[in-house]
């Protein structure tokens, strides 16, 4: 499979990863977005310090590091090289380990090798590699980042099968031995190959790599503890580290091939570059075995000799036996030893250019900031004195701050930002020298554990699930909402989302049967319209979570308990079970999350300009033709964003708040009594000539009514109060409503029954109106 | 490998093409002939009153059957253009055999490789019926999927029947059979476009519907550019009219009037498409120089060494410079220039100068046709991040334009594209923190429907060999 294709696969909880090389924009908008949807929340990467310094300064922050996952430096005497991914479920896990750095170039465009060893429920033969791996990923952390322990801790607490291993570097699965290799203390990644094939007769030796030490003293030193065998080096054919002399220095019986000879290297097409070789394979034939090494080590000294503590680079690879005279083939190099490369091919790489009056950046590094409870907490970086630093940071959306300095309080660097600061998403650290950071990531500690939660479920499910958990109709459920829908219109053939055993899937369209020609040519009035298709499924949902906030319930009392959408609706910690006071998925508010916490003014103010764009998008719409504005679909937007402006609706004689920021009436814009006339004016236009037809008047017609006929009253009463000149129109308008809604529900007893009870719900859901007309007529008695 | 070169690699391409299909509705750059439309209206309404057979595959079946024997009726007249299945067509024609059979290429279960076309619902699925649609001769039924005649694709289909005579029923009796004898096929010309008589009603219905007759917005959209297509012809005289032409001669338009709405529109879509193009042509200048250090540079070190060539000006009179260097050149060829392969930078960068001079003083009015939105790049925001740096150093600033609004909004777009589409369409990568060369992508100018819209004036008698009928004359007199 595809590389990047295996971020795409479910069963995972926690994703660990390690790179030297990191690309933000590929890392996040792939392969985070493939692990979130896939069920992968508690996320981790550890890259190399000066590695991810040089990218932030020179190429793109990373903009959700700190909020969707945690991003963490590591520095070594060398490089920190190894890539790894250690994915973790509650009974399965997988780990990959290879060659390829987290950057597009390393899912996809290099010639890249990976090994990948899975554990199961029933075969758990190579776990205690995993725990292996996990311990050599934990030695890399620094144990003061609070947001890596966090995310150590909760992939222990959710994988106790991990938790209570024993690692080892070795197993034997199927008769092959495999063994985890990194840097150590006692051995290198070099030593612990030589080791591990111990006796075995080594004949041949394959060593394929991009980068090389220039004298090849790496390859020499390998070469010489496997008894000097026959060697073929396979190197990128466009630059190479080392040159013809130093080739001649290994003495006979070493060749060297191209890698462009590999069936993967080839280019799509002529204006694509050959595929860069990436891969280290290192392949030693024995009499026993094939001894197949596969990793992040370079065929060199730094790459295969370095040990923990000491100089050089941190390095993993997987090191497998393959039965003998194997490998070749199976990594099909054969094409590229058939062919030697002359030495005289070789080209001295070009590292870097020269260019006038630019100097190469000198990047400092900034340390690690984390952020929780209004409160910045700084590790400052080894190696600079921290006292006269300042932070000098930016939320998102807002200007650099200017920089304060942290004071060192219960044994670390702090800075109080109080509520008044959005989270900071990233800093600059401003040293008493003067010298300035690379950019630092801020971990904001809450939001990760946060997103850290485990989902629901995926697509439209998951969304279902965050209206269910959102307390009450506002822009944001408004917001979901449209996204489902969109999802729905860009996924044609999973419209209809038939109730079946999974919500996901869906029945097969079904054809109409045979017909008369009149019936055939029959046009529809609204090409948007399709009642019948939404009521069976995920906007139906939404439809009924919005019922259940406001207390419309009855209508679905014979529903069935088990509904996969409770399940998806149940806050964290309930235990699986329905709560035991809820008696029902239907009751208001039953598993709603706690009310948000209002946020600024400032906030308020982004979220009355949205519902003011979604009014106007939703007014020139109505003016289009053949537009029903009570389709299916249509009414339950309309209330959405009714409701939305309801929710936000400041009562008449107060000052508006963070809670309810959209006045009734304002010189500089409009208030709510507008914003909602202007919305039902459109809707006197686009339901003129409306005529009854049977199937017109279902519950979702009425239930949009109903809201309809509140608000229109609700807007009225507060019109002739506040702005008393657009009372007489709203009052045509109330009219007009009032005297569609009677003819459309005329000899319909049940449909007038449904359309009052609706009603009154909606006068119980939003009683502070009432009860602030009251108020102020008290008021104005007493004037 | 899922790998592919990236188009719109800056994501800049599809506001521009909503910009020309907003002033072009009702066609596309596939739809080949006016006619047809009378010819897909014609059977769409047989099927909806003969057969009406709600199932998919059998009106795809019967979609099938008509358009490939169609296409036998085309190939007959090597002189006949714009059917679809013309190789399959002539394949079958080469035949000794008198009877053509076209039961197999019309088959659902044939191999797509043997089909008369490969996409199942055939040309009309693909092309026409969305544009039928939007012209308004097509609707949505209401009881199935299938598309059905509108009141006025009834009258353009009845309108067809009249004007094919007999050969309509002989045409629908052997595409139902799926088979036609050579001798059958050879009276059926009569439906072919170059057929249309121009004195017909279905003529008369044709010109309606193309000049937009109805009035709906989009039709007098279409109509605003059509009118203005034959103005142009006529100021142009003797000189024969094209595509190439409308295009320039409207972005850089020699009048001292006030330009009318649809001209503004067209100058504001040939400034947005050139803006892209010079965008697209930086973003492969900086890949073909990265294609030299196969280990990669620095985002740095790229954009310093690209802006390194620029002269030790001010951007205000580095741009005023190339302007007056190329003062006597078009911008047809300033834009040509650039998007050679061998362009250098000052080449690259000489349209841009061209539009800002263009604009200046008057940017504002770009954003009638583009929108200031998050993530919108167009002529608009460009013109104006030029102008907000226009007196810094021209190498800092076309360093930072290369950096911000060429390499790192192809990084982004691409990247989003590799998860959406799971297509790696990077053309510069990165790689230990450095850009390294990928592939490289041509710059392409986008096909504005022009091309078509001549084409249908002419299959309508109001245009000839690039030049303007009488009978167009009398029209644009009579408006």
């Amino acid at each position: 499979m595809r590389y990047d294709k295996t971020f795409r696969e479910s069963g995972y909880h926690t994703a660990l990863l390690t790179t030297f090389s990191f690309d933000p924009s590929v890392f996040e908008n792939v392969l985070l977005v493939a692990l979130r949807n896939h069920g992968s929340r508690n996320i981790a990467v550890l890259a190399d310090r000066d590695m991810l310094n040089n990218t932030f300064g020179e190429v793109k922050l990373a903009g959700r590091a700190g909020s969707a996952y945690h991003l963490a430096k590591r520095k070594v005497s060398g490089a920190f090289h190894p890539k790894i991914v250690l994915q973790l479920g509650d009974r399965e896990g997988r780990l990959m380990i290879g060659s390829a750095n987290l950057t597009g170039a390393g899912l996809i465009g290099n010639l890249e090798a990976v090994s990948t060893l899975t554990v199961t429920a029933e075969d758990q033969r190579a776990a205690p590699l995993f725990a292996a791996a996990l311990e050599y990923f934990v030695s890399h952390t620094d144990p003061k980042d609070p947001a890596m322990s966090r995310v150590i801790a909760r992939a222990r607490r959710q994988s106790p099968w991990i938790a209570s291993l024993s690692p080892k570097r070795e197993v034997e699965i199927d008769g092959s031995r495999i063994a985890l290799l990194f840097e150590r203390e006692d051995a290198s990644v070099g030593d612990a190959m030589t080791a591990f094939i111990g006796e075995d007769r080594i004949s041949r030796l394959i060593a394929v790599s991009p980068f090389w030490d220039a004298d090849l003293r790496g390859l020499s030193r390998l070469r010489e503890a496997m008894g000097r065998p026959e060697t073929s080096i396979i190197v990128d054919p466009r630059e190479q580290d080392f040159d013809a002399t130093a080739l001649s220095t290994l003495g006979n019986g070493v060749t060297l091939h191209s890698a462009a000879l590999h069936a993967g290297a080839t280019p799509r097409d002529a204006n694509t570059v050959p595929r860069p070789l990436h891969a280290k394979i290192i392949i030693a034939c024995g009499e026993a075995a094939d001894y197949v090494l596969s990793g992040s080590a370079n065929v060199s000294s730094a790459g295969l000799f370095s040990r923990a503590g000491g100089a050089g680079n941190a390095e993993a690879g997987l090191l497998r036996t393959e039965p003998p005279g194997t490998a070749i083939e199976r990594l099909l190099l054969d094409p590229c030893l058939a062919v030697e490369m002359p030495a005289d091919d070789l080209r001295p790489r070009r590292r870097q250019i020269a260019i006038a009056g630019e100097d190469a950046p000198q990047l400092t590094d900034g340390g690690a900031l984390f952020f929780e409870r209004g409160e910045l907490t700084w590790i400052p970086p080894t190696g600079r004195p921290p006292q006269g630093s300042q932070i000098i940071f930016q939320a998102k959306g807002a200007a650099l701050d200017a920089g304060r300095e942290p004071s060192f309080i219960s044994g670390a660097w702090r800075v109080v930002l109080g509520s008044e600061i959005d989270t900071p998403r990233h800093a600059f650290i401003r040293f008493a020298d003067g010298a300035v950071s690379a950019p630092v990531p801020v971990s904001a500690l809450g939001r990760l554990d946060y997103n850290a939660r485990t989902p629901p479920g995926a697509g439209p499910k998951h969304i279902l699930s965050q209206i269910g958990d959102l307390y009450e109709v506002d822009l944001e459920m408004l917001n979901l909402f449209l996204k489902l829908q969109k999802m729905r219109q860009d996924n044609p053939g999973r419209k209809r989302e038939g109730r079946t055993s999974d919500q996901d899937m869906e029945d097969e369209p079904k054809t109409p049967g045979p017909m008369s020609a009149e019936d055939f040519g029959l046009l529809v009035e609204d090409a948007g319209s399709d009642g019948a298709e939404f009521r069976q499924g995920a906007l139906a949902d939404v439809r009924r979570i919005i019922n259940a906030k406001i207390g419309i319930i009855s209508s679905f009392e014979d529903e069935a308990d088990d509904d996969p959408l409770s399940d998806l609706i149940k806050p964290e910690g309930s235990g699986g079970k329905p709560p035991p006071s809820g008696g029902g998925r239907h009751r208001q508010q039953a598993w709603s999350s706690a009310p948000q916490e209002p946020g600024t003014m400032e906030q308020a103010a982004k979220r009355v300009k949205s519902l003011y764009e979604h009014v106007d998008r939703s007014c020139e719409a109505l003016m289009k033709p053949k537009i029903d504005p009570l389709s299916a679909v249509n009414a339950l937007g309309l209330r959405l964003l009714v409701m939305s402006i309801l929710r936000n609706a400041c009562l008449i004689g107060d000052d508006p708040s963070p809670e309810h920021p959209i006045p009734a009436a304002s010189r500089q814009g409009e208030g709510w009594i507008r914003l909602i006339g202007r919305l039902l004016d459109r809707l006197h236009f686009a339901t003129k000539g409306y005529k009854k037809r049977e199937e017109q008047m279902d519950e979702e017609r009425l239930e949009a009514l109903a809201l309809l006929l509140f608000a229109a009253g609700t807007i009225l009463e507060a019109a002739r109060e506040a702005t008393p000149k657009v009372a007489a129109r709203l009052q045509a308008i109330n009219a007009h409503l009032a005297k569609t809604t009677s003819s459309l529900i005329a000899d319909d007893s049940i449909a007038a029954a449904y359309l009052e009870r609706v009603i009154a719900q909606h006068d119980k859901a939003y009683a502070r109106f009432s009860q602030a007309c009251s108020r102020n007529e008290q008021n104005a008695q007493q004037t | 490998m899922g790998s592919e070169r990236g188009l719109d690699p800056l994501a800049m391409l599809n506001i521009v093409e909503s910009r020309y299909q907003s002033l072009l509705p009702g066609f596309s750059s596939v739809t080949t002939r006016l006619r047809l439309y009378s010819f897909h209206a014609w059977w769409v309404t047989y099927y909806m009153d003969a057969v009406h057979d709600p199932a998919p595959e059998a009106f795809n079946l019967f979609a099938r059957r008509v358009e490939a024997l169609y296409a036998l009726t085309s190939a007959q007249d090597a002189r006949e253009t714009g059917v679809a299945g013309r190789i399959f067509a002539n394949k079958k024609l080469a035949s000794d055999n008198d009877v053509l059979d076209f039961r197999s290429e019309t088959d659902a279960g044939t191999d797509r490789d043997k089909r008369y076309l490969q996409p199942l619902g055939g040309a009309f699925t693909e092309i026409y019926k969305t544009q039928m649609t939007e012209s308004g001769l097509l609707g949505t039924a209401e009881n199935h999927k299938l598309p059905v005649a509108t009141p006025a694709g009834r009258a353009l289909a009845e309108a067809f029947g009249t004007s094919i005579e007999h050969a309509g029923e002989a045409f629908l009796k052997a595409a139902e059979a799926g088979s036609v004898t050579r001798n059958s096929i050879a009276k059926m010309e009569i439906m072919l476009p170059s057929h249309l008589d121009q004195e017909s009603a279905e003529a008369d219905l044709l010109r309606a519907l193309l000049m937009g007759e109805d009035g709906s917005p989009r039709s007098m959209a279409r109509r605003a550019s059509l009118l203005l297509i034959l103005r142009t012809a006529c100021d142009a005289g003797k000189a024969p009219v094209s595509e190439n032409l409308l295009r320039w001669s409207w972005a850089e338009p020699n009048v001292d009037r006030e330009l009318n709405e649809t001209e503004r529109a067209w100058q504001h879509y040939q400034s947005g498409d050139t803006t892209r193009m010079v965008y697209e042509a930086l973003l492969r200048h900086a890949t073909i120089e990265l294609e030299d250090y196969p280990v990669g540079l620095s985002m740095t070190e790229l954009c310093s060494l690209l802006a390194s060539r620029l002269p030790d000006l001010s951007l205000a009179d580095y741009l005023n410079k190339i302007d007056a260097d190329h003062s006597d050149w078009t911008l047809e060829d300033l834009q040509a220039d650039a998007v050679a392969v061998e362009a250098v930078i000052g080449d690259i960068l000489a349209p841009l100068s061209r539009l800002r001079q263009m604009w200046q003083g008057r940017v504002e009015a770009l954003a009638e046709s583009y929108p200031d939105r998050p993530g919108y790049q167009t002529c608009y925001s460009e013109l104006r991040w030029l102008e907000d740096r226009i007196d810094r150093p021209a190498r800092t600033v076309i360093a930072e334009l290369i950096r911000e609004r060429v390499l790192r909004r192809h990084l982004d777009v691409a990247a989003r594209k590799f998860y959406i589409s799971q297509n790696y369409t990077f053309l510069v990568e990165i790689e230990d923190a450095r850009l390294r060369a990928r592939a490289t992508a041509g710059v392409e100018m986008t096909g504005p429907r022009l091309g078509t819209a001549l084409k249908f004036l002419d299959d309508v008698d109001f245009f000839r060999e690039g030049k303007i009928t009488e009978k167009a004359k009398a029209y644009l007199e009579a408006v």
